[in-house]
């Protein structure tokens, strides 16, 4: 959008707190967004992500705590006098109006003539690439280009912050993908602070800065995609993730920052976990390592059930100690393990890590 | 069997069928002419009938009252019913919604008669509204046995089913868009011109054409709160028959208003679905 961009702004939210007749929708929420960064607020329905998001944008009256961009406090703005520009989960374009009259309405109320607004529509148009759909009505596009529209609209008026409700929910799966890489690249030559509301993990590692798990009401781990990803700081935020695996665990002897962590027989050994407190050994299918039986180190098991993943076998065994866990395989084009065989089991000690329980 | 299928409109065919009838007779009758001294028509088929209420005075200008009136009143019914109708479908305190429904329910429960009496104890010359301006030293008002009280009765009659109707369009309006208006800046009142209230275009005006409908066929009304004075197409087909006796000739009548009234409706329909393609769906 040429010389004048949006600047990136920073967003904190500091003790945030909303409930609903006497259930907290969110407890004691604090983040802080460095400026230009992208946050994935990420949970399952109803653990307050949605509510988070309305707060910054006006439409939820928080009932304590402290929201503001660059230092300047928001809560005190009501929804149309905070620049913050939200995607509607279904985009909410105006029916009655052309794409052109949509993308052009927060400049119209914001008091823009024509002649200064229709530059900027036009720039907002070629930038999410639907300038020849200018004319055109909502009803008369697919979802994708909905999408866009709603895109441009939020752009055109230079957001601080820009908000996104689970924008890619209404788009087919090969679409989105595509979509999610295009806005991440968009928001990044931008540089426009954003925040993200979604429950799918995969979108939130792909889009993020940062990603916030939510869990009723509250963030379980904030942190970088790969961290959040590699070394999930609770047993919720894990299984989130997608861990298999969640083994309870008894801790051996320490060696500077790794200890040893005991699943029965199977070992491991990972960094000390961040906080006291019982822990559980986070195991991803692909860190169970399946080698044919009888080898030394290992522990042996049996495999109890088996199925394909395409490129990989998913696996369940069973520990001769009674444990049983999911081992995923890199298939090479071989048959898959027969249920039944023996097998040795052995865990990858990088791919492991002591969760919170 | 196919035939069953049919069998269960025949209650329906036949209710439809005598309601036909009726109306056959009745053109058919204002073709006649009445026979002195009787309820009786005879032939031959003639236009005197439809002539002589053309060139009646009182036809005319009860056809111009009637639409001026029926304007009038829907405009009104229009102008207080449309904050009732988004107070029922957007307000969020429960009560102020049931007190708004509670009070258009006992409208619409109340029988017309009832209703048209209260409306005489209120807006009497006695009553209590000119007692309470007398009490206070102001002038009072006539606000009854004129057009004034025909208007106030008929609108208060109209206001349920315009609210009601209405009510059931602006619940289709997403919040997410009145929402989405003003994070992209819109105060609540611009809100409600550039999105509410062009996108409920189509239901305003189906609610204001059942109002018109039912403002143009008032009865009651003008009738116990008109004192006389307010000329109404009902009401003048009405003495009309128990003046002139004359079948036929108020036939004529009454089959030129509802030709008018279905012309006025007829319009009110077209501009309904021309604003449906033109507001709510785009340009399809």
């Amino acid at each position: 959008m040429g010389a004048d961009q949006p600047r990136g702004c920073k967003l904190e939210v500091e003790g945030l707190a909303k409930s609903y007749g006497g259930v907290a929708a969110i407890a004691d929420v604090t983040l802080a967004v460095p400026p230009g960064a992208l946050i994935t607020l990420l949970g399952p329905s109803g653990c307050g992500k949605t509510t988070l998001m309305r707060s910054i944008a006006g439409f939820v009256v928080p009932d304590r705590g402290r929201i503001a961009v660059d230092g300047r406090d928001l809560l005190a703005l009501p929804p149309e006098r905070r620049s913050t520009a939200m995607l509607f989960q279904n985009y909410s374009l105006f029916p009655h109006m052309t794409v052109e009259a949509n993308v052009g309405f927060g400049l119209r109320m914001r008091g823009l003539r024509r002649a200064e607004a229709a530059p900027r529509i036009a720039d907002a148009l070629r930038l999410t690439r639907i300038a020849e759909l200018a004319g055109r009505y909502p009803g008369q596009l697919s979802g994708g280009q909905q999408q866009r529209v709603a895109l441009a609209r939020a752009l055109v008026t230079r957001p601080d912050i820009l908000l996104l409700d689970e924008p890619f929910g209404a788009l087919d799966q090969n679409l989105r993908e595509q979509v999610q890489i295009e806005l991440r690249k968009l928001q990044q030559s931008l540089g426009i602070t954003t925040l993200v509301v979604t429950h799918d993990q995969l979108e939130a590692l792909t889009l993020s800065d940062l990603v916030a798990v939510m869990n009723a009401g509250r963030i379980e781990q904030i942190a970088p995609p790969v961290e959040i990803y590699d070394r999930p700081a609770t047993a919720f935020v894990a299984r989130f993730m997608g861990v298999e695996n969640l083994l309870p665990v008894a801790l051996g002897s320490r060696d500077g920052a790794t200890v040893r962590a005991s699943a029965g027989k199977l070992e491991a050994t990972v960094s000390l976990p961040r906080e006291a407190g019982p822990s559980l050994l986070a195991v991803r299918a692909d860190a169970v390592q399946l080698q044919d039986a009888a080898q030394s180190g290992a522990v042996s098991a049996r495999i109890s059930f088996a199925t394909n993943r395409g490129p990989s076998a998913l696996y369940e065994v069973t520990t001769d100690d009674g444990q049983t866990l999911q081992a995923s395989e890199e298939r090479r084009g071989a048959a898959l393990r027969a249920v039944g065989t023996k097998v040795g089991v052995r865990l990858r000690d990088e791919s492991c890590c002591l969760v919170k329980a | 069997m196919r035939a069953r299928p049919y069998l269960l409109l025949l209650p329906a065919l036949l209710a439809l069928g005598l309601f036909a009838a009726a109306f056959l007779s009745f053109v058919t009758i204002s073709f006649e002419t009445a026979t002195p001294g009787t309820i009786l028509t005879h032939g031959p088929p003639t236009l005197a009938n439809y002539r002589s209420v053309l060139a009646s005075p009182l036809a005319r200008s009860t056809a111009l009252d009637t639409l001026r009136l029926a304007a009038l009143m829907t405009v009104l019914t229009a102008v207080l019913g449309y904050p009732l109708a988004y107070v029922l479908a957007r307000s969020t305190s429960r009560w102020k919604r049931r007190l708004v429904l509670f009070g258009l329910i006992v409208t619409f429960l109340s029988g017309g008669v009832t209703r048209a009496y209260a409306w005489l104890i209120i807006l009497g010359n006695r009553g209590l509204i000119n007692q309470m301006l007398a009490a206070l030293g102001l002038p009072t008002f006539r606000l009854v046995h004129n057009e004034t009280g025909v208007v106030i009765g008929v609108v208060h009659f109209l206001l349920p089913f315009f609210v009601l109707t209405l009510l059931a369009a602006l619940k289709n309006i997403p919040l997410s868009l009145e929402e989405c208006a003003r994070n992209l800046g819109a105060s609540r009142w611009r809100v409600f011109w550039h999105v509410v209230l062009p996108l409920s275009i189509p239901g305003l005006v189906s609610a204001a054409s059942l109002s018109f409908a039912g403002a143009l066929s008032a009865f009651l009304f003008p009738e116990l709160l008109g004192g006389g004075r307010v000329h109404m197409a009902s009401n003048v087909i009405f003495e009309t028959i128990l003046t002139d006796f004359n079948l036929p000739r108020v036939a004529a009548m009454a089959g030129l208003f509802l030709v008018l009234a279905l012309v006025a409706l007829g319009l009110l329909g077209a501009l309904e679905r021309r604003s449906a393609r033109l507001w709510a769906g785009g340009a399809r």
